[in-house]
């Protein structure tokens, strides 16, 4: 719990700092319910990011369109905003057919949920 | 959430996010359902038939599908549990479109529990609304009556439907509908219909006083809370006991209460003005409006947080123009309340009735007909005791009225403007319950010109 006040205090000086007291409203102030959904996005998310960047390489974009969309869900109920925000513009851009501009913007999502996985994998639960 | 006497409810989730299906199914179960969960793969449909959920959460985007098309997959093979829509972001197309497909309600991403709980006993309810209402298709004749309240129409006897099935409930209500339609009725009706039948029931008019009496009514005040508190009053949530509370005009609420009133909602216990100690409530709480509460809370003056806790149980009440079925029968009811029982409605005098817009509803008419059973003696009662009675500037309310009408009214009546303007004022206090900040909104004047003019 120290551990995600921290988080979210650093807010307000990092772009890229998880919003604690966001995630946990997603589960009720549930501790144990957010060290088991820290769980599941340490193991989905790099996964679904790998995907995300093999379907654009092969430029299948229905399918980079479904993972980007998803990669923003999670993201967003873990109050990772950065990445959430970086993830639907991704699958905006792809749905306007903005192939290019979503290439770059998937350099960004890869820095930041990579930072965000360290930084909940830094939390210590109670 | 599920009693102990009743089945364990099951849930189906239908997410191609892990996170979301490991969210979701921790909230729900915890509440003691069952819960089953599927990425939205090919076998969903096979799933959802075999295990013949009572509700399905299912996601828009699934990865084969969306989730519209699945929810019409679902109905062909006669699954027919209410559906909650999942959408990333909150966009209300997608839920309206949803919601036409056969959804139920909507769910925003990333979920919010308390959302989430609410379109849980929403879906609960209309469960079993959807159940009863199989059984009235089998054979039993419909509803037309429910306490004092009466109709003939498809729309009421659903009102009625709703509120005989959360009578037993404890779930929190909403009646909306204009002024006039019945929303008390209702709410008597479900107090009376339900397992708090013998307890207190207390009503309130949120409207009808100042802040400050508001919320001694409502909360009480202990002694010395202010001045003029010299005694201890017991707020109405403590008077009604285990009974129910009716809080009419809840759209009138001072932002300040609406607070107050969202403490009590979600904590269930209630603090007297002036006092540290908080007394549990146990009373049902039933509210109502006629304000468009959509609109309230976009210009800022309904807390929406609030109107999620009361909107649990919505029911609408339409107004009487829309179910001229209901006119006979309503006029029937007035006529055994305030007659004698040795008079009658003609044929023609009801047929007359019907085609009235009676813009004040049900309210309006039990007036023109208690005003016919004063003043007339017919025992057969015609369209000339109608028209004899008929208020002469507004007349029997008719389709044709206009304000030419009217007008030529007053001036067949040598009506000066200071007459006309007060009958009009008294009109319009009459409709709106004497409500003068509503009144002096819709006669374009200030409220206190309203307070300083001599009672009629």
């Amino acid at each position: 719990m120290q551990e995600l006040s921290h988080q979210s205090n650093r807010d307000a000086h990092s772009e890229h700092a998880i919003d604690g007291a966001r995630a946990l409203s997603h589960v009720c102030g549930d501790l144990d319910l957010f060290a088991r959904l820290v769980a599941v996005f340490l193991r989905t998310g790099p996964s679904d990011i790998a995907s995300l960047a093999a379907a654009m390489r092969s430029d299948r974009s229905e399918e980079a369109c479904m993972l980007a969309h998803r990669i923003a869900g999670s993201a967003s109920t873990m109050g990772a905003r950065t990445t959430e925000r970086l993830a639907r513009l991704i699958e905006l851009e792809l749905v306007h057919g903005q192939t290019q501009d979503a290439q770059i913007a998937m350099g960004e999502l890869q820095t930041a949920l990579a930072r965000d996985l360290r930084a909940l994998q830094a939390l210590t639960f109670p | 959430m599920t009693s102990k006497t009743q089945p364990q409810r099951h849930v189906l989730i239908i997410d191609d996010d892990e996170l979301v299906r490991e969210q979701l199914t921790s909230l729900i179960a915890a509440d003691g359902f069952r819960v089953s969960t599927n990425p939205g793969t090919y076998d969903v449909v096979d799933q959802a038939f075999d295990i013949d959920p009572d509700l399905i959460l299912v996601d828009f985007r699934l990865p084969h599908t969306s989730g519209i098309d699945l929810l019409g997959q679902l109905r062909d093979r006669g699954i027919s549990a209410p559906a909650l829509i999942m959408t990333a972001y909150a966009d209300t197309d997608l839920a309206l479109e949803a919601i036409r497909f056969g959804a139920f309600d909507f769910l925003s991403k990333p979920l919010d529990p308390l959302r989430l709980k609410i379109c849980l006993e929403r879906a609960w309810a209309m469960r079993s609304i959807a159940e009863e209402n199989r059984e009235l298709r089998s054979g039993r004749p419909p509803a037309t009556q429910l306490g004092d309240a009466t109709g003939v129409s498809k729309a009421m006897q659903e009102v009625f439907s709703i509120a005989r099935r959360v009578a037993g409930s404890k779930s929190t209500v909403l009646i909306t509908g204009e002024s006039g339609t019945g929303k008390e009725v209702i709410a008597r009706a479900l107090h009376d219909q339900g397992s708090r039948a013998n307890e207190t029931f207390v009503g309130i008019n949120c409207s009808s006083l100042p802040e400050h009496l508001l919320e001694s009514e409502l909360f009480g005040h202990v002694r010395g809370a202010f001045t003029g508190a010299t005694t201890h009053k017991e707020g109405l949530f403590v008077t009604a006991g285990q009974g129910t509370i009716f809080l009419d005009e809840v759209g009138d609420m001072p932002e300040a209460l609406q607070a107050k009133l969202l403490r009590v909602l979600q904590e269930r216990e209630v603090r007297p003005v002036g006092s540290t100690v908080s007394v549990p409530v146990r009373a049902r709480i039933v509210a109502a409006t006629n304000a468009d509460l959509q609109t309230a809370m976009v210009k800022g003056r309904f807390r929406k947080d609030l109107f999620y806790r009361l909107n649990v149980i919505p029911i609408y009440l339409p107004p009487l123009r829309e179910r001229a079925e209901d006119i006979g029968a309503l006029a029937h009811l007035f006529l055994e309340r305030h007659g004698n029982g040795d008079r009658h409605f003609s044929r023609e005098a009801v047929e007359i009735l019907s085609k009235k817009p009676w813009p004040g509803n049900a309210r309006e008419l039990e007036n023109f007909i208690e005003r016919i059973l004063t003043l007339t003696d017919a025992l057969l009662i015609g369209r000339e005791d109608l028209e004899k009675v008929a208020d002469p500037i507004v007349g029997i309310p008719t389709d044709e009225n206009s304000i030419d009408e009217l007008l030529n009214a007053a001036f067949r009546m040598d009506l000066s403007i200071q007459a006309l303007n007060d009958r009009y004022i008294e009109t319009v206090l009459q409709k709106v319950d004497g409500c003068k900040t509503v009144a002096s909104q819709i006669l374009g004047i200030h409220r206190t010109t309203l307070y300083r003019r001599p009672a009629a």
